[in-house]
């Protein structure tokens, strides 16, 4: 009894060692595969174009105050509604893409406007992707009851209108940058929860995991180091999606009222402000439309690419 | 703002059934305000009473019907059609004044303080074919002052003890307290006659019924929730007959699809915000009519949080906005700076009294001397009110130029009535007052008396004095006296800043001649035509 | 198969419990409906104690949620406070006006998808692709309620093709739904476009087309096929996305929906039609969602439920 017990843990050992082997080779694949990557990127001119967008948007959101030329929040309700530039004759180059309806520079708010709407998107996704991995993590590797329970939770969250969950979120405490945040914490994390689970489930039942859990790792350990890496991909791609999606879903929450304070430029909100002036002052609504179309457009553009490199599957060629 | 945006189903206005002290008024000051017709008086296309009425007319709601039981309304909304389908004892015309047989009372007569008979006319037929006669009126009476009811309007008429049959055509009106608008009062919302036979057929299904039946030129043919109510013309209406055939009331909560909808046509009547104005004009087919009304807007100042509780830093702050240049640029100049919480329209309203003057060294130096460490203001904002967001950033930057710090929190419009009348919101509070009473004591007592709804932390025992005194008071010159005093008072306090009496912009359709836009929102169509 | 339905249902019955708790808590969190009911008459004490009781406020949360489970269960959702008419009924009466809206946008994303999606995979790698490509990323990329303001001043107030607003025959919902569509219609695009490339290059398709089969029949019978399952897994995702839409929408549009009754209600506090419409969209969600992992199996025999 005892002899085999060892003989099996020895064997368990050996198995153990060949997969962390294979975790080895299959990191190096990854390298080599980041490397084919970057070489794809040159031939492909989307990805480029996704590049340059997202380039321009996260450089106007981290050098916003040096190279905005007015202070955004800047009121002057004498020099209210003014057409961009080249739009004779009150056009200037003072007010390069004109000013909204109380006089605030446009161009600077669009600029500032990269910060808060990224910002916002970046912080609200990379939240709802740490609860919804660590409760995909739960659910997927405990399994019983625990998963039960996220699962339900799953269902319910599904289930539930998010715009009416929103209304009620500011009915009761408010419209505001955080609110908005938490708001969409709580619509987005159900996406990494499944696909995590999902990941989970076929990895558990491979050998070296099981191997590992026999040999008494720790499920920290185990997961960290054989089970994240393999759903990164996956985790990648929704993420990309989602900080699209977010700057879509926020504006309209503004739309609906429950926005951010009116003295923070987003995106969201100037194209909502905008909204009584599309047919006398197109500007208005105009430049922060094409602001969240072309970056989301960069997005998705980039996270096809990823999507491309990263999930060998969909590699055609 | 939100006397601007009618948004709130409460409409604060204490829409009062649109009192009004008609008869207090002087008539030249009302012809300064009082709104023109749309068409100059151009002679309407009535031809020898041939021709019956015809064509259609559409007209925009902001929001859905609160019911189409007029005592179960109060919102200004519904008085865009309900003027249109049911019958008043009394009947105002343009300039609030009570007119004698303009409504279902031929003419009444005060047998004393407390008793009013009222000849009715004879021979008006409700919708549905009944009869209107005495049992009708007492029994709509009834029906609006029983509790059970739970109307909203009731409060306005709890002066009213009861009223009689004498005769089939004869009532007497029985008061419990002297009222001196009791008869302004009865052209109000809750003074609609309705047919008893109706109401009690349909028992507890009344408050749901689509096709309650008026005596009033237009009656109801479709109503679809959240869409559509659809009139067309009664053709035993005992008045003159109405010349549009059907109305359409379209309900369009969205701003920019309403104007979208007026530009393209499909809407023949709207009310247009300041900014929608740019895109009427030059049009061949629309106008605009800026419209005055006695609502006043402004920013209240909660005197029971600091640093508002400081009177010079509210004086600072009303010294600090410049509310000619708002009203200039956001409002597109369709506003009058008021000096305290009254419009013209108002009796008790001081012309003698100047608005606060834009100033701001005088702001900065009253803020210095308040000794307030730390000058932080929350400013409050509905969050859907595009023009009030628009006044707050303006706002917001000038009291930052004499140094305050300025924090704009939004709410949400539902909560915001609430939080206001709980006294929970913050330092500057925008708020529209309908003062639809026009008279000055329901304006002053609602929102300065102490511990009153819509006083959130005003509080002056001199003023409460001045105030109960003058309710008590029946000589109305003595009244006008104690509410100057009173304005002076207020004045003094500084409770509230950027005043102005609010214009409303009716945009209608050339093709729609003759139609009244008084100056209580309730339109009135039997005298319109369209081409 | 059957194990696999009575399970489901089990599991939806929890999450409609779940979610008529959430609704039922937060919805009581808004704030009071009698003080907003009886504001404009300046009530008693009494008065609001009376009107409690009448709406049954008066008892502690958990015997009212009790109380309201009890009726749901019936079918009993209560009375709107703001119409007094039953809470259900006003939300049946507007639901097929919702549903028309998204199935309408679901059409539209569908018609626009196929065509596009399986154009852009056969021409892979060409401008035509490109173009495609392009167009499908706008379509996600516009905020639906921008989209619907420039086709109400394009073909409403310009052209006057359409009318601007409001409801009735056919024309007034083709903007609504182009502008709750299109979003849709761009992923669907995008996903139709890369699975028909995975089907397109797996080995039973290369198989089919050495045995000779037209590229036509190809195309049909087995890479179409197979590239709905994706399809169909996102169209059941994106229902709930879909009716959430129809909420900004339908204000744009004036379209009597449920999305404004519940936005409005949530704003009046009317605590029963709040309720009705939340569980009731939930129950529609579930039912899409239960039905698309059936349509599984019908398209794809491979697929099992269990």
């Amino acid at each position: 009894m005892a002899s085999s017990t060892q003989a099996n843990s020895a064997a368990l050992r050996a198995e153990l060692s060949a997969s962390q082997a294979a975790e080895e080779a299959s990191r190096a694949r990854s390298r080599r595969r980041w490397r084919r990557a970057l070489h794809s990127l040159r031939r492909d001119p989307s990805a480029i174009f996704g590049l340059i967008i997202l380039s321009i948007v996260v450089f106007a959101a981290l050098f916003a105050p040096w190279i905005s030329p007015h202070d955004p929040g800047l009121v002057d309700p004498l020099k209210r509604l003014l057409p961009p530039f080249w739009s004779e004759p009150q056009g200037s180059m003072e007010h390069i893409l004109g000013t909204d309806a109380v006089g605030r520079d446009i161009l600077s708010r669009i600029i500032y406007g990269a910060r808060i709407s990224l910002g916002v998107s970046l912080i609200s996704v990379f939240l709802s992707s740490v609860v919804g991995i660590t409760l995909g993590l739960i659910a997927g590797y405990y399994g019983r009851w625990p998963d039960a329970i996220i699962m339900r939770l799953v269902d319910i969250q599904l289930a539930y209108p998010l715009i009416l969950f929103a209304i009620t979120v500011a009915a009761i405490f408010g419209a505001s940058l955080r609110n908005l945040i938490v708001v969409l914490v709580i619509a987005n994390w159900v996406t990494y929860t499944r696909v995590v689970r999902g990941e989970v489930l076929v990895r558990r039942q491979t050998q070296y995991v099981e191997a590992a859990r026999v040999n008494g790792c720790r499920d920290v350990r185990i997961i960290r180091s054989h089970i994240l890496p393999n759903v990164f991909s996956s985790i990648l791609v929704i993420f990309t999606l989602q900080v699209a999606f977010v700057l879509i879903l926020e504006s309209g929450l503004s739309f609906l009222g429950l926005g951010v304070e009116p003295t923070i430029p987003t995106w969201g909100s100037m194209l909502n402000e905008g909204r009584n002036y599309i047919m006398t002052a197109w500007w208005l609504e105009t430049f922060p439309g094409l602001a969240i179309m072309f970056t989301v457009l960069g997005i998705n553009l980039l996270g096809d690419w990823i999507r491309d490199v990263l999930d060998p599957q969909l590699r055609i060629d | 703002m939100f006397g601007k945006s009618r948004f709130s189903r409460r409409d604060f206005l204490k829409t009062t059934a649109a009192l009004g002290l008609g008869g207090a008024m002087s008539s030249s000051l009302l012809a300064a305000c009082a709104p023109a017709g749309p068409a100059p008086a151009g002679a309407p296309a009535a031809e020898g009473g041939a021709a019956g009425p015809s064509g259609s007319v559409t007209i925009a709601l902001h929001f859905d019907l609160q019911s189409l039981d007029p005592i179960k309304t109060f919102a200004l909304n519904n008085g865009r059609w309900q003027k249109n389908v049911f019958g008043y004892l009394i009947k105002r015309d343009e300039e609030m004044n009570p007119v004698p047989g303009g409504g279902l009372a031929l003419s009444w007569e005060q047998e004393d303080d407390l008793n009013v008979v009222f000849k009715l006319r004879e021979g008006v037929k409700f919708h549905n074919g009944e009869d209107f006669n005495a049992d009708a009126v007492v029994y709509s009476f009834e029906r609006l002052l029983d509790e059970a009811n739970a109307s909203p309007q009731r409060f306005n008429y709890t002066a009213i003890d009861r009223f009689e049959k004498v005769d089939d055509y004869t009532v007497r009106m029985t008061l419990n307290e002297v009222d001196p608008v009791i008869i302004t009062k009865l052209a109000g919302y809750g003074g609609a006659i309705v047919p008893p036979q109706f109401v009690e057929e349909q028992g507890a299904d009344y408050v749901s019924a689509t096709d309650i039946p008026g005596t009033g030129p237009y009656q109801i043919v479709e109503y679809r929730k959240d869409d559509s109510l659809t009139l067309e013309a009664f053709d035993g209406y005992w008045g003159e007959a109405p010349k549009i055939k059907t109305l359409v009331y379209r309900i369009i909560p969205d701003e920019a699809t309403r104007l979208a909808e007026f530009l393209a046509g499909g809407v023949d009547v709207v009310q247009l915000q300041p900014s929608q104005v740019a895109a009427v004009e030059g049009s061949e087919d629309l106008e605009v009519f800026p419209t005055g009304v006695p609502t006043v807007n402004g920013l209240r100042l909660d005197a029971s949080k600091p640093p508002t509780d400081n009177v010079k830093v509210r004086a600072a702050i009303c010294h600090a906005i410049d509310t000619q240049t708002v009203i200039d640029t956001i409002l597109q100049g369709y506003a009058v700076p008021m000096a305290v919480w009254q419009s013209p329209y108002s009796f008790g309203y001081d012309p003698e009294l100047q608005p606060y003057a834009y100033d701001p060294d005088l702001a900065k130096q009253l803020l210095a001397e308040s000794g307030v460490a730390d000058p932080t203001l929350v400013y409050n904002v509905i969050g859907d009110d595009a023009t009030a967001k628009e006044i707050a950033n303006t706002v917001a930057a000038m009291l930052e130029a004499v140094g305050f710090t300025v924090t704009i929190a939004q709410k949400e419009r539902a909560t915001y009535f609430d939080d206001y009348r709980a006294g929970t919101l913050d330092n500057i509070v925008p708020f529209g007052w309908g003062g639809w009473t026009l008279d000055a004591d329901n304006t002053y007592y609602s929102m300065y008396y102490t511990g009153e709804s819509y006083n959130p932390g005003f509080s002056d025992p001199e003023i409460d004095a001045l105030l109960d005194e003058q309710r008590s008071t029946l000589d109305q010159e003595r009244r006008k006296e104690i509410l100057f005093q009173v304005n002076k008072l207020i004045y003094d306090q500084y409770p509230d800043a950027m005043l102005y009496q609010a214009q409303y912009l009716w945009g209608v359709n050339k093709r729609v001649k003759d139609l009244a836009l008084p100056a209580d929102e309730r339109l009135w169509f039997a005298s319109a035509s369209v081409s | 198969m059957w194990n696999y339905l009575i399970q489901r249902l089990f599991y939806s019955i929890f999450v409609l419990i779940g979610i008529s708790l959430i609704v039922f808590i937060t919805v009581r969190l808004t704030g009071d409906p009698v003080a907003m009911l009886l504001q404009d008459g300046n009530p008693s004490q009494e008065d609001l104690d009376e009107m409690r009781r009448l709406l049954d406020l008066d008892k502690p949360v958990p015997v009212q949620y009790v109380n309201f489970l009890a009726k749901a269960v019936t079918g009993d959702f209560g009375r709107s406070f703001r119409y007094s008419t039953p809470a259900l009924g006003l939300v049946l009466e507007r639901m097929p006006a919702t549903l028309k809206l998204t199935l309408a946008a679901m059409s539209v994303a569908v018609l626009i998808a196929f065509p596009l999606g399986i154009i852009s995979a056969v021409s892979r790698g060409s401008p035509l692709d490109f173009g495609v490509r392009l167009v499908s990323l706008i379509g996600i990329s516009m905020p639906n309620f921008w989209l619907g303001i420039i086709l109400i001043i394009i073909f409403g107030v310009n052209l006057r093709w359409l009318p601007v607003s409001g409801s009735g025959g056919l024309k007034y919902l083709i903007m609504p739904a182009i502008a709750l569509g299109s979003a849709l219609a761009g992923t669907l695009t995008r996903l139709l476009r890369s699975s028909m490339l995975d089907v397109l290059s797996d080995d039973y398709i290369r198989t089919a087309r050495a045995k000779g089969l037209s590229g036509r029949m190809v195309l049909t019978r087995h890479a179409l096929r197979n590239a709905l399952i994706p399809v169909l897994t996102i169209l059941g995702l994106q229902f709930g996305l879909l009716l959430g839409g129809a909420v900004i929408i339908e204000n744009v549009f004036a379209w009597p929906g449920v999305g404004r009754l519940v936005v409005t209600s949530i704003g009046l506090r009317d605590y029963p039609v709040v309720q009705a419409s939340v569980i009731l969209l939930a129950v529609i969600l579930l039912t899409v969602n239960l039905l698309v992992d059936l349509l599984y199996t019908v398209v794809d025999p491979r697929v099992t439920l269990d």
